[in-house]
């Protein structure tokens, strides 16, 4: 019931208070939180990796621009050269060659200020106008003047120009090692060398021509020889540190350099030795000119050449970089793709595996099984579903069945309820249906004990109706004893009048002696008939004795039948007993059941008030024979009370027929002994009388034995009267036949 | 409201809680064993199974009844017997007579041997454990 109702509420899709609870969050699919999970991570990463991608592009850019800045060094160079070439021809007089070397560098102007950007235009605008003044001092102005006006223009805008250059295209910000001290052993010491180198060859062509005092010329020879150490030794540090840098360019930089030292060498040496000399013959002009010169032109190319090289070789690797960095991001991109849908995948499978199966249960299906597939929590709770629905089966099934067994015990017990309330009414007929359920055995139980109940009842009530016969019996009995003794009393009566009439004789026959003869023959026949009656009063007597034995006999039997009573009463009390015993456990066990025991319960108290109702008549009963067993012991000692009495009885009768049979002796011996008859006569009298008395004894036992008979009938009466009580008792149950 | 059997010892009754293994049966041969007395009277057998028999009598508060209710007690020898389950182990109690079942209500938990409650004195099987086990370690 509470599964069902948890998976109710879980269905129901669209409830507005718990919408007002739930956060966007909690609306989403599992799938597109994944999803969300996926972009939380990919939004950041894919910044960062264009920002990479950004700074690699911007480095290639960058060294692009350092590249693209080689190619300004070519105008200044042209510059640098013609300018140089003008020089030397307008001072030798060669004004045609002057004139194309001026026209050359207008062109390199013109070139270079195309290429340079706006903001560096100013000073090549600048060193325009100042060439444009330099060939107007040729011929006007001595050698040595133009020379420094030339060293004073290349000097002041040269170096700037090449430092323009240099901050345009970025290779004054270089970042790399090699290639910055290519660049300032080239693009920027090399070119002051050479520019000195130049001024030099000019100084001393013009002071070998002019063949005049060699002082001014030594003196700028000799400033210039010191500059050039500097100069040669600044090259030559810059050259070191960028093989340093990079061992490979020792085959090209390297020896070039180290070729032009040599040639500048004796140049040196020269210049140092005419400076100390004062005369300007020691020098080779040739030296400088085809030696030095083009030596340092081949190092400034060979520099150049090896810094474009450095400067491609590294846009060409960060370009592979680039292409590198893109193709490992996109082959990542392409595996987390791939591993975020087989994620998913695997996440919202069982996921929608289990929410169908749910959905399935909830509408009443218990026969879903959800394959587990994984081995993490939703495998587990795959399985714990499985499980679940598997009790849940299993507890249905039991559910059906209790269901069925309760109402089956239900029916048992309404049943057999209705056959105890009819065993309670009496009907010992009836039986309980023994089922196959708990109830079985009691019912079973009950019906053995009704069993012997009944057959114990049916017992008791043959032994009272045996007790009501014995009774009736004796009642016959005692009729015939009463009847016995008013006989005896009748005939002691009769007895008592023929002794009176004895005595009346003996008394005549005192009076009468004379007739003694004849009163001795009516004595003799009246002892005779005396005789006779005692005779009859013996017979009676010894009828009295034989019935008062045989009623004493039947008591003892009637004694015998109520102690098998008794112990039939033990019987049914243990049985009630321990059918108490029985319904007692029978309590516990309904109490042990709990609520499913409850009107077993009722059944096993049932049970108890029976047996305490079987309890309570057989202890009734058990007093009603005791009763009957203090009444047969009061009877039996009545009878032998009469017995005795009748014994007595007879032995004075007995004694009164000697007597008499004496007294007929006597009385015949009278009619021959008439003579002794006074004397006798007393005698006589005295026998006579205490025949009387004898009889008169008799008399008296006589109506003692008729009382005592009367006692016994009495007792014979109240037995037949208690066993007809116990037999009422009884009738009420109904008993099996 | 748990279920309780009540029963009669001598001139005391008492509720003893009902499990449902309790089975009430009449006192069948005892086999005494040695230094059990006073409160172990030896073994019984019930359906089959030799259990131990206890009398309580020595345990419970003695009677105010004076001495005519000793005159029936001793008269009126104990006969059955009330097989129960003292925390895992069945024993027999000796009992005068047996009852029948009611309820109780809960008891506060008590280390007593017997706990008051309006129906009557409940008997508790922990504390009865203790004390056999005290009686038989002396």
């Amino acid at each position: 019931m509470q599964l069902q109702f948890q998976t109710a509420r879980l269905s129901r899709p669209a409830r507005p208070a718990s919408e007002q609870r739930v956060g966007w969050l909690g609306q989403l699919r599992v799938g597109q939180k994944l999803s969300l999970t996926a972009l939380a991570f990919g939004v950041p990463l894919t910044v960062l990796v264009s920002l990479l991608l950004a700074a690699e592009q911007r480095d290639i850019t960058f060294t692009q621009r350092e590249l693209t800045g080689i190619a300004l060094f070519e105008p200044l160079k042209g510059i640098e050269t013609n300018v140089n070439a003008f020089v030397d021809n307008s001072l030798e007089g060669k004004l045609e060659e002057a004139a194309k070397n001026a026209a050359a560098v207008d062109a390199s102007i013109a070139s270079l200020e195309r290429q340079a950007d706006p903001i560096y235009r100013e000073r090549i605008q600048a060193f325009k106008n100042e060439w444009k003044v330099l060939p107007d001092s040729i011929g006007t102005q001595a050698d040595l003047a133009i020379i420094q006006n030339f060293q004073n223009l290349i000097g002041t805008y040269q170096r700037g120009m090449t430092e323009d250059a240099l901050t345009q295209s970025g290779l004054m910000l270089d970042p790399v090692a090699d290639s910055f001290f290519v660049m300032d052993s080239t693009l920027r010491v090399l070119p002051d060398v050479l520019i000195r180198l130049n001024i030099a060859y000019l100084t001393t062509e013009a002071g070998l021509r002019e063949g005049g005092d060699p002082s001014p010329y030594l003196d700028v020879l000799r400033r210039l020889g010191v500059e050039f150490e500097t100069a040669l030794s600044a090259y030559n540090g810059s050259v070191e540190r960028a093989v340093r840098a990079n061992p490979a360019l020792q085959d090209t930089l390297g020896k070039s350099a180290q070729v032009f030292t040599d040639s500048l060498t004796p140049v040196i040496a020269d210049i140092n030795q005419a400076v100390e000399s004062r005369s300007l013959k020691g020098i080779n002009i040739d030296n400088i000119e085809n030696g030095a010169s083009l030596k340092g032109s081949a190092a400034l190319n060979t520099g150049t050449q090896a810094l474009a090289g450095i400067l491609q070789g590294r846009i060409d690797e960060s370009r592979r970089q680039l292409l590198l960095t893109l193709a490992l991001v996109a082959a990542a991109l392409v595996v987390a793709f791939t591993l975020l849908i087989r994620l998913s995948r695997s996440i919202v499978k069982p996921l929608s595996s289990l929410t169908r199966a749910s959905r399935a249960m909830s509408q009443g299906d218990l026969n879903v099984q959800v394959p587990v597939q994984t081995r993490d929590e939703l495998g587990f709770m795959a399985h714990t579903f499985n499980n679940a629905a598997a009790q849940l089966r299993v507890n249905e099934q039991k559910n059906v069945t209790e269901r069925e067994e309760a109402q089956r015990l239900q029916g048992n017990i309404g049943s057999f309820l209705d056959v105890t309330m009819d065993i309670a009414s009496g009907d010992l007929t009836r039986r309980g249906v023994v089922s196959e359920d708990v109830l079985g055995n009691v019912v079973d139980s009950i019906n053995v004990m009704v069993d012997e109940l009944g057959a114990v009842l049916g017992e008791v009530q043959k032994a009272s109706a045996s007790v009501t016969d014995a009774s009736r019996e004796m009642l016959g009995t005692t009729d015939q004893i009463v009847r016995g003794a008013d006989t005896t009393t009748a005939e002691t009566r009769r007895v008592a009048e023929q002794v009176r009439a004895v005595t009346d004789g003996f008394r005549e026959m005192a009076e009468a002696a004379q007739q003694s003869a004849e009163s001795a023959r009516q004595a003799l026949a009246a002892s005779q008939q005396g005789r006779e009656a005692v005779l009859g009063t013996l017979d009676g007597m010894q009828n009295i004795r034989r019935e008062v034995q045989g009623v004493s006999r039947r008591i003892k039997t009637l004694g015998e039948r109520s102690l098998e009573i008794q112990e039939i009463v033990d019987t049914i009390s243990r049985l009630s007993s321990q059918t108490n015993l029985l319904a007692l456990n029978a309590s516990i066990e309904a109490a042990g059941a709990g609520a499913a025991g409850s009107r077993f319960a009722i059944v096993a108290d049932e049970v108890r008030k029976l047996a305490d109702s079987s309890a309570q008549a057989t202890a009734r009963i058990a007093s009603l024979i005791r009763t009957v067993q203090l009444e047969i012991t009061e009877v039996v000692t009545s009878v032998e009370d009469g017995t005795r009495e009748v014994e007595q009885g007879y032995r004075v009768a007995a004694t009164a027929g000697e007597r008499i049979e004496e007294l007929g002796q006597l009385a015949a011996q009278a009619a021959q002994f008439a003579e002794r008859i006074n004397n006798a006569t007393n005698e006589q009298v005295r026998g006579v009388e205490q025949v009387n008395a004898a009889v008169q004894q008799i008399g008296q036992v006589a109506e003692q034995s008729h009382e005592s008979v009367e006692q016994g009938r009495a007792a014979a009466q109240r037995l037949q009267h208690l066993a007809q009580n116990l037999l009422q008792s009884l009738s009420r149950f109904k008993l099996p036949s | 409201m748990p279920d309780a059997l009540l029963v009669r010892i001598q001139g005391t009754r008492l509720a003893l809680p009902l499990s449902g293994e309790q089975t009430i049966a009449e006192l069948g041969p005892v086999a005494p064993l040695p230094n059990g007395e006073p409160l172990l009277l030896g073994l019984t057998t019930v359906q089959g199974r030799a259990v131990p028999l206890v009398n309580l009598v020595p345990l419970l508060p003695a009677t105010d009844t004076g001495p005519a209710s000793a005159a029936p007690a001793s008269a009126d020898p104990d006969r059955l017997m009330v097989l129960t389950d003292l925390d895992g182990d069945r024993v027999a109690l000796l009992v005068s007579e047996v009852l029948g079942v009611t309820a109780l209500p809960t008891p506060a938990p008590s280390a007593a041997l017997l706990i008051d409650l309006p129906g009557g004195p409940l008997l508790n099987p922990s504390a009865l454990l203790l004390e056999l086990r005290d009686s038989l370690e002396r």
